[in-house]
Parts: structure tokens; C-alpha cells; sequence
């Protein structure tokens, strides 16, 4: 759609943009300061479930366990110890990490679809932990009451001063993001994604990296999950059942898989639409449905490709279904009786 | 039936693979000179892919043993014969990337060379140096000019090419080309022949050529073995093996076998 415009206009753009997402408090009402806080909250979510999803093509439906990890350790910690901001960040972050390891040690058994279900398992068994655990979750009514850190001196309580740094650590993780799509790590995303065989037979350690893809996308939604908690003061199991896992894959999914500003759009456009077109809010299920479906089908980079703002080097996958039913490795299915050794060579 | 090579980097003895009650290879024994290329030739279903698949460590072999530069190796799998052996191949089937440009899809090759968290720690030279190292593969093969293509958009021999510089990326010791000519029209497969023999002649590396073109076996290889119904039945320099009677037999039945 803006194919025709100049890549240098592009780029001007995009700075004009990034400055006035600095500028929004002094400009807006604190209402859309909240939407837009909230909106980059899921962002920092979405590109952590972006490298698995998009860059590894490994469907996660349990994301916002990771999310909620985060969330929780943050708000213990906030309500329990004096403990400085910077400090909750890293241990909510390697929380996620370390929750995501262990949900991706799974990958080492199960693909496709069957990863999506396990994936999807661990996302309701975390929430029924959250609600019935009341003594460390505080149970169905959550831990209200959550005071805002300090970092450095520099109080979370403003809402802009939230929004700031919610917008720093958004364009940090976005860059690392990227980095890390341009590096050798983010290509053996791809290549596990394209085809497992190949990635193996040249050198790529497929298990590990699907690991470390889990672990590297379960620390970024544990630091999204610090950001929610500093931004609703408030955790509760309500924020992390499954719809918001779903709602999450929605968004890598319109906004486009393994792009950098994908996460950032398909949040604009599906957390936005939430708060300001409440009254279709019944339909809002119907139009995303059939959004996604167009998505899948037609325009696998979604709103970036949509918009033409993709880089020169692709990465979209070209047929997305396909991350449904993986193609088993090369290998025929073996009669067991007495041929269990000419299986496929796992690792 | 064994003809001894000198300094085998590879060498399988009494390699067997079954399926359930599919006997996919019987014994067979097989070895690959430092330096040579070999042609492995047979009938439909004779074995010759299942060879290569136990070979690159797809298929674990049910009896037999193989040695690798020398040592004997517990079967290994195929990431680790890439990395720790130089074991490249190419597939029966082209598997390429298919949402990834050309470059991309080379570039993965060279992972069998760093580790994954390499370009993390120093971003930017090390990935310049391996993109120049790609270009120069791809100029190579004789694709650079399409190294920005989407690697499915291009045409069939372009794309046996992509994968033919994606198995060098790994810079291998022992490339393993499964049917490389499949499809091809003659003048392609002649360019391919010419391809095979400059690979050979600048790099130093082995090669095992899997193919139903005998023109293209008989002009690349120095050595061919021919397998039949996971049988190892003849073995030698090319002219021996095409006048060769079980070898007639094999792939024109017994009346020829006179012939």
C-alpha cells in the first residue's frame, strides 16, 4: 500500500513517529496515554511470542503463562520486599525464561499441532495454579493494591513517566529483536521453520534452538508481564487464561510473523480497536476471525506486508498453515518388531 | 568384492538398513577415497538413496559398521557429521528454504562453521565476512546474480545449485549429491557435469554422485558402484562396470544378459 513511497520518506516517517511517542503525554488526554501503554505492554508480549511463533514457526498457545510469570514474581516481590526496580526487572525476566525453558524442553518430543495442545495445556494448568495457590497468588481476587517501583530514583506512580519508560523498553526489545533476526541464532529460527532436516544436516542444533527460542521469547513476556503489573498496579488470574494467549497469537498473526514492526501494528490495531470500538465489541471475535483467516491465506506478512513497510530480506513465511501439519522428518514410520534401530536418528 | 581405496575418509563394512520386513540394504561395503568421485548407480529401489540417508546419518543402519577419517564412529547424527566431519549432501527431492532468498538459504550452510550465539556477540564483521564468503560460493555455481531471488522462484537447475552451494557453505570434506541431474534437460546436465568437475578440481573434497543419467556418471566419476536390491554387484572404473554382465542384467533382465 505505501510500496510507492520513497524508502527515504519511510524512514523520516518513522523517526517523526518516534518522536511524537515521546512528545504523547504533552499532546493527548491520560486516557490515550493508558491505551498507548497498554498497546506497547502488548507489543514487548507479542515479540517475545514473535520468535516463536514467527521466526522458530513453533505455534505457543500458552504465552500468556510466560506473561503471567513475569507478572506475578513482579508483583510479590513489589508487595513483599523493598527491592529496587532494576533488580524485579531481571528476576521477572529470567522467571519467564527459565517458566519458557522448561514449556520448551516439550518442543524435543512434539511439533505441529501437538506442541500447540501442550502449549495450550500449560496455559490452563497455570491458571488454575493462580487461582487455587491463594496463599502466594492470593487466588481468584489476585493481589490488588500493587505500589509502583522506583528506578533510579525516578518514580513509576506518573503515568507519563510509566509510558516512557514502557516506551524505552519497548524500542529495546524491538532492536534486540531485530538484532537477533539478523544474526546467525535468527537464521536457525528460519531454517527450523523451513525445514527441520535441512537445518539439521548442516550443522544446526535443532533442539537447543527451539529451546533457546522458547527461553528468549518467555524472558521478553516476563518483562512485559513487570511492565502490565507497574501499569494496572493489579494482578489478577483474569489477565492470563488462555484468551489472552490467543489474543496474543492474534496479534503476531496480524501483524505480521517474523517482522520487526509487526508485533507493534498488529497490537495498534487489535488492543486499539478493543478500547475504542467497544460497541462492536460483539463482533469483535467475528471480524479478527475472518481477518486472520485473510491473513493466513493471502498476506502471510500481515498489516507490515499489507502496508508494503517490510525490509528488503524476507523472512515472512510463505504459507503459514504449513507450521499446522509440520511434515514429519524424511523418515518413514518403522514397524517396531524388529527394526527399532533403524529409526531416525533424533538429536 | 572390496577394492581397497588408499587413506578411505569413509569407509562402511556390511552396511545394512531394514525396514520392518523391507530389506532396503542387504551388506553393503563401500568406500570413499580423500579424493575421488563415485558414481553409485542401480535400478528403481535398489538402495542407492537409503545408502546416502545411512551415510549423512538420517537412517541408523540395523548391522555393519563405518568408519569416518579413520575412526570408527558409533553412528552419529547428521548435525554432528556436518559439523565434525565435513559431511555435506544435497536431496533426491530439491529442499530448499522456500520463503528464504537465495542468500539466505546458502548462508544457512555455513552455520555447520559457527555456533549459534556467533554473530550475538559480535554482530556485524563476522556476518559481512560470511555474506562475502556466500557471494563467492554463489559465483561459483554461477547464480550470483540471483542471490536476492526467492530460492523456489527460481528455475529447477538454478535451484539444484542453491543447493549444491548450500552443501559447499558447510565446506565440506565429503559431498554426497543425491540424483543431481534429475529432471534436467542434456545441456543442463552438461553444465552440471562441468560443475561437479570444477568442484572437484578447486576444492578439495570427495564426492559421491547418486544418478540415473549415465552420462553423467561416466563423465564425472572415476570410480562407480552399482547397487541392486540392497546388493553391492559390481565395482570398478565406469567402462568395467557398463559392460559389466550382472550389472546388464540388473537393469535389463536376464535375456540381455549376453547382449
Amino acid at each position: 500500500m505505501l510500496n510507492f513511497v520513497p524508502r527515504s520518506v519511510l524512514r523520516l516517517a518513522g523517526v517523526v513517529v518516534l518522536v511524537l511517542a515521546f512528545l504523547l503525554p504533552n499532546l493527548v488526554q491520560p486516557y490515550t496515554v493508558r491505551v498507548m501503554a497498554t498497546i506497547l505492554v502488548f507489543t514487548v508480549f507479542a515479540t517475545g511470542l514473535n520468535l516463536i511463533l514467527g521466526y522458530t514457526g513453533l505455534l505457543s498457545f500458552g504465552h500468556a503463562a510466560m506473561f503471567g510469570a513475569g507478572a506475578y514474581i513482579a508483583a510479590r516481590l513489589l508487595l513483599d520486599t523493598g527491592m529496587p526496580l532494576i533488580g524485579i526487572l531481571a528476576i521477572s525476566t529470567v522467571g519467564g525464561a527459565v517458566f519458557a525453558a522448561l514449556v520448551g524442553l516439550t518442543s524435543w518430543r512434539v511439533g505441529g499441532d501437538y506442541l500447540a495442545l501442550v502449549t495450550l495445556g500449560v496455559g490452563e494448568i497455570f491458571y488454575l495454579f493462580l487461582n487455587n495457590a491463594d496463599k502466594v497468588t492470593g487466588g481468584a481476587t489476585g493481589l490488588p493494591g500493587v505500589p509502583a517501583g522506583e528506578l533510579f530514583g525516578w518514580s513509576m506512580l506518573p503515568l507519563n513517566n510509566l509510558y516512557w519508560f514502557t516506551l524505552v523498553v519497548t524500542i529495546l526489545v524491538t532492536l534486540f529483536v531485530w538484532v537477533i533476526g539478523r544474526s546467525f541464532l535468527g537464521r536457525s529460527f528460519l531454517a527450523i521453520r523451513e525445514d527441520e532436516v535441512i537445518a539439521r544436516s548442516h550443522g544446526i542444533n535443532v533442539p537447543l534452538t527451539k529451546v533457546v527460542s522458547f527461553t528468549i521469547g518467555g524472558a521478553i513476556a516476563g518483562l512485559a508481564g513487570v511492565l502490565q503489573v507497574l501499569l494496572l498496579g493489579f494482578v489478577g488470574p483474569a489477565t492470563f487464561t488462555v484468551d489472552q494467549s490467543i489474543l496474543v497469537v492474534e496479534i503476531v498473526l496480524v501483524g505480521g510473523m517474523a517482522t520487526t514492526l509487526g508485533p507493534f501494528l498488529g497490537s495498534l490495531l487489535v488492543i486499539g480497536s478493543t478500547q475504542y470500538l467497544s460497541s462492536l465489541s460483539d463482533y469483535r471475535s467475528m471480524i479478527f476471525g475472518a481477518l486472520i483467516v485473510i491473513v493466513l491465506l493471502w498476506k502471510p506478512g500481515g498489516l507490515v506486508q499489507i502496508l508494503g513497510l517490510g525490509g528488503r530480506r524476507p523472512t515472512v513465511p510463505r504459507t503459514p498453515l504449513s507450521l499446522l501439519r509440520r511434515r514429519p522428518a524424511a523418515v518413514p514410520q518403522v514397524d517396531s518388531i524388529e527394526t527399532a534401530t533403524a529409526q531416525e536418528v533424533k538429536l | 568384492m572390496s577394492v581397497t581405496v588408499e587413506n578411505p575418509i569413509f569407509k562402511a563394512v556390511g552396511v545394512g538398513c531394514r525396514f520392518g520386513g523391507v530389506i532396503a540394504l542387504d551388506s553393503v561395503d563401500f568406500e570413499i577415497g580423500a579424493n575421488e568421485i563415485v558414481g553409485l548407480i542401480g535400478p528403481n529401489g535398489s538402495g542407492k538413496t537409503t545408502l546416502l540417508n545411512v551415510l549423512s546419518g538420517i537412517y541408523r543402519p540395523t548391522s555393519g559398521t563405518v568408519e569416518i577419517n579413520g575412526k570408527p564412529s558409533k553412528f552419529k547424527s547428521s548435525r554432528r557429521l556436518s559439523r565434525e566431519d565435513g559431511l555435506a549432501r544435497t536431496f533426491q527431492n530439491i529442499r530448499l528454504c522456500p520463503s528464504l532468498t537465495v542468500r539466505d538459504n546458502v548462508l544457512i550452510g555455513m552455520h555447520a562453521q559457527y555456533k549459534w550465539y556467533d554473530s550475538l556477540i559480535t554482530f556485524g564483521g563476522r556476518e559481512r565476512r560470511t555474506t562475502r564468503e556466500v557471494d563467492e560460493i554463489l559465483e561459483f555455481v554461477g547464480i550470483a546474480d540471483k542471490a536476492d531471488e526467492i530460492a523456489t522462484d527460481l528455475a529447477y537447475g538454478d535451484q539444484r545449485r542453491v543447493e549444491i552451494a548450500r552443501a559447499l557453505a558447510t565446506s565440506p570434506r565429503l559431498l554426497l549429491l543425491d540424483e543431481p541431474a534429475a529432471g534436467m534437460n542434456p545441456r543442463e546436465a552438461q553444465v552440471l557435469v562441468d560443475l561437479i568437475r570444477r568442484i572437484h578440481q578447486e576444492r578439495d573434497l570427495a564426492i559421491v554422485v547418486i544418478e540415473h543419467n549415465m552420462n553423467v556418471v561416466m563423465n564425472t566419476a572415476s570410480r562407480v558402484v552399482v547397487l541392486d536390491a540392497g546388493l553391492c554387484i559390481a565395482h570398478g572404473d565406469p567402462a568395467t562396470v557398463s559392460s559389466d554382465p550382472y550389472v546388464l542384467e540388473a537393469y535389463l533382465g536376464k535375456r540381455f544378459k549376453d547382449a
